[in-house]
């Protein structure tokens, strides 16, 4: 378990700075995975939250874990008997057959769940009983993100890294803004170019970018070069 | 490089390489401390030696002023210091020297690795013996400084002492004694030939049958002259006695052999017939002519005899003046040898003492002290070095793992390399 230590003003400043006003849907994404980018995900959803008139929905697209609905419960935040996660009867989920072709997929499986006594709700899928032949799928549909934007001021999206699942990519299209998360790991670069020029293929919008596990020292230096050259 | 393979990579500057710097941290240290036990390791198994070290002042010495052999032009030329200084170094580096001063430590002693290879030891001892042998020229100085390393530092300090000593005693030889050998030999040679060609020269003369050659042919050549006269003159005196006799013959002709003899008194006159007698005028002419004929005779018989004498020594000046080149030429080189002999010995004298006197004082070659290895000085330049090498093979290795991670580095360099801003930075930390 991590804990940051930072601000990400950069992100809300660069969706006020969107040009048609509203609710803002935003998904953080990474290339590959350790990147930290459902811990940002989450703090980031806390904080919209926060400034949130209405409420702020966290969107966990990765169904079969779970970790954010997860994080808050280890962490000792009561979360609350969740409901019906769909809305307005849209759901970003599908089940699909083996033959390709889509299959029942019964209401109670998408949940929501409030997080404590914040205007934050975190979606959480329930696995349990699924049939073996049956595939889960992410909706490239809009409706579901039409809906959530009708209900919160701020819909948070954590997607699971592109090395692992290309579940992000169908959504991006449907966001205000996707940040991409980086770091200084081995391999980051390509990766990450790979990923911004894929999600721009698609029409998605890169708001820009949070440097995660950034080192302290790494970051004064950057910081007294700046003040330098300013 | 097109756009789109250049944007494959992070764009990385100045700042980045300091950033990678701190985050591979870890791997300089590694780098760093492992090139360091390395260069430590190294420096320990490195086999210690000694370097043993003196100085020799050079001056202008004797041996270097030129002497000629014969005459005197040009003595007293002397090159100039720096040829000297360069002359002695050469001596010095000389294999024979070094060998010299293998013998006198001892093979087993300097090289015990070596003295065990057997035939080649000998040489194999010289070449190790070059290599940790110097003589350098000190700048400015008339010095030679010579060097010698070995193991044992006693060793090494014995060592140079020994190659000093060997020197002196081989430039001795090489530069003093030849000369004055040279000049009692040359001595020795002209007075041998000398010898010879006296031993000619007498046995020319004794084949003459003479002692000396110039006595002999000037009293010869004087007698003969004394002779020619002597010989004339008894021929003038014989002819003139001949003259008298022949004019004595014609009076004693006309003389009748008796005549009347003359009475001294009338009364004589009168007695008897006159008296007969011999005629005395013409006995006293008679006796006068004998003794002239006699005279001519002895003075004819003087002249065979001078005559004789004359022949005999015309021969023998003929035969004195057929060995006169000869003897001339074998005076003349016996002269010039004997001359040569008397100089030669002369310097030969001189420079035995000379040389007995450069035999006690190499006053020229000065030791400047003993020989001696110093106590290696903690010099701190390999440290340094090291330290410099270890510093560059940390920076290295860290920009080669940073580089090589093919990241960002920097919040900025992902911001170029992506071409979007930095939104935030996150500072994550291991969760207690």
């Amino acid at each position: 378990m991590t804990a940051p230590e930072s601000t990400l003003h950069g992100v809300f400043a660069a969706l006020d700075a969107l040009q048609a006003p509203g609710p803002r849907c935003v998904m953080f994404m990474a290339a590959s995975r350790g990147e930290g980018v459902s811990t940002l995900a989450r703090i980031f959803g806390e904080q919209c939250a926060w400034r949130a008139r209405r409420a702020a929905l966290l969107v966990d697209l990765d169904l079969l874990r779970n970790s954010q609905c997860q994080s808050f419960i280890d962490s000792g935040v009561a979360v609350a008997e969740s409901a019906d996660g769909r809305l307005a009867g849209a759901s970003f989920v599908k089940a699909v057959q083996a033959n390709g072709v889509d299959a029942p997929m019964e209401a109670r499986r998408l949940r929501i769940a409030r997080v404590g006594d914040q205007r934050l709700y975190v979606t959480h899928f329930d696995t349990q009983g699924l049939k073996v032949d049956v595939r889960l799928q992410i909706s490239n549909a809009a409706d579901y993100w039409r809906a959530a934007r009708a209900g919160a001021d701020y819909t948070v999206v954590d997607a699971p890294a592109l090395s692992r699942s290309r579940a992000g990519l169908g959504v991006a299209p449907h966001m205000d803004g996707v940040v991409l998360v980086v770091s200084g790991a081995a391999g980051s670069a390509a990766a990450t170019l790979g990923l911004k020029a894929e999600l721009e293929r698609r029409g998605a919008h890169v708001l820009g970018l949070v440097y995660a596990h950034a080192d302290r020292g790494v970051t004064l230096l950057e910081r007294f070069f700046q003040r330098r050259a300013a | 490089m097109s756009p789109k393979g250049s944007a494959r990579v992070a764009h990385v500057n100045a700042l980045d390489l300091l950033a990678m710097l701190w985050r591979e941290r870890r791997t300089a240290a590694l780098a760093g401390l492992v090139i360091l036990a390395l260069g430590a390791a190294l420096v320990v198994m490195t086999p210690r030696s000694f370097e043993a070290r003196t100085r020799l002042l050079v001056r202008m010495g004797q041996e270097y002023v030129f002497q000629p052999r014969v005459g005197a032009v040009g003595a007293g030329a002397m090159p100039r210091i720096e040829a000297i200084i360069n002359a002695e170094l050469r001596l010095l580096e000389s294999p024979e020297v070094a060998r010299r001063t293998i013998a006198r430590v001892g093979l087993k002693r300097l090289y015990p690795d070596i003295a065990g290879a057997g035939p080649i030891a000998q040489a194999a001892a010289e070449k190790a013996f070059a290599r940790d042998f110097t003589a350098a020229l000190t700048p400015d100085t008339p010095m030679i400084s010579l060097r010698f390393a070995h193991k044992n530092r006693a060793i090494a300090g014995h060592t140079l002492d020994a190659l000093v000593a060997e020197y002196l005693a081989y430039r001795r030889k090489i530069l003093i004694d030849p000369s004055s050998n040279g000049y009692a030999e040359q001595a020795r040679d002209f007075a041998r030939r000398a010898e010879v060609s006296a031993a000619e020269i007498r046995a020319l003369l004794a084949e003459s049958s003479v002692a000396d050659f110039d006595g002999a042919f000037r009293s010869a050549t004087d007698l003969l002259a004394r002779l020619d006269l002597d010989r004339a003159v008894a021929a003038a005196e014989r002819r003139g006695l001949e003259a008298r006799a022949s004019a004595l013959r014609k009076r004693v002709a006309a003389q009748s052999a008796e005549i009347e003899l003359y009475a001294d008194t009338d009364a004589e006159k009168s007695a008897g017939p006159s008296r007969r007698g011999p005629n005395p005028v013409r006995q006293a002419l008679e006796t006068e002519l004998y003794q002239s004929e006699a005279g001519a005779r002895a003075q004819a018989a003087r002249e065979t005899a001078l005559g004789a004498q004359q022949f005999e020594l015309a021969a023998r000046v003929r035969t004195l003046q057929q060995i006169e080149p000869r003897y001339r030429d074998l005076a003349r080189t016996h002269m010039i040898l004997e001359d040569n002999a008397r100089a030669f010995t002369a310097r030969a004298e001189e420079a035995s003492a000379f040389s007995a006197l450069q035999a006690v004082e190499t006053d020229n070659i000065r030791q400047l002290e003993p020989a001696q290895a110093p106590l290696p000085e903690r010099s701190l330049r390999l440290e340094i070095m090291l330290l410099a090498l270890a510093i560059f093979g940390a920076v290295a290795g860290a920009l080669i793992r940073g580089l090589g991670r093919k990241s960002f580095p920097t919040p900025s360099s992902a911001a170029r390399t992506l071409d979007a801003p930095v939104l935030g930075v996150a500072l994550f930390r291991r969760a207690a």
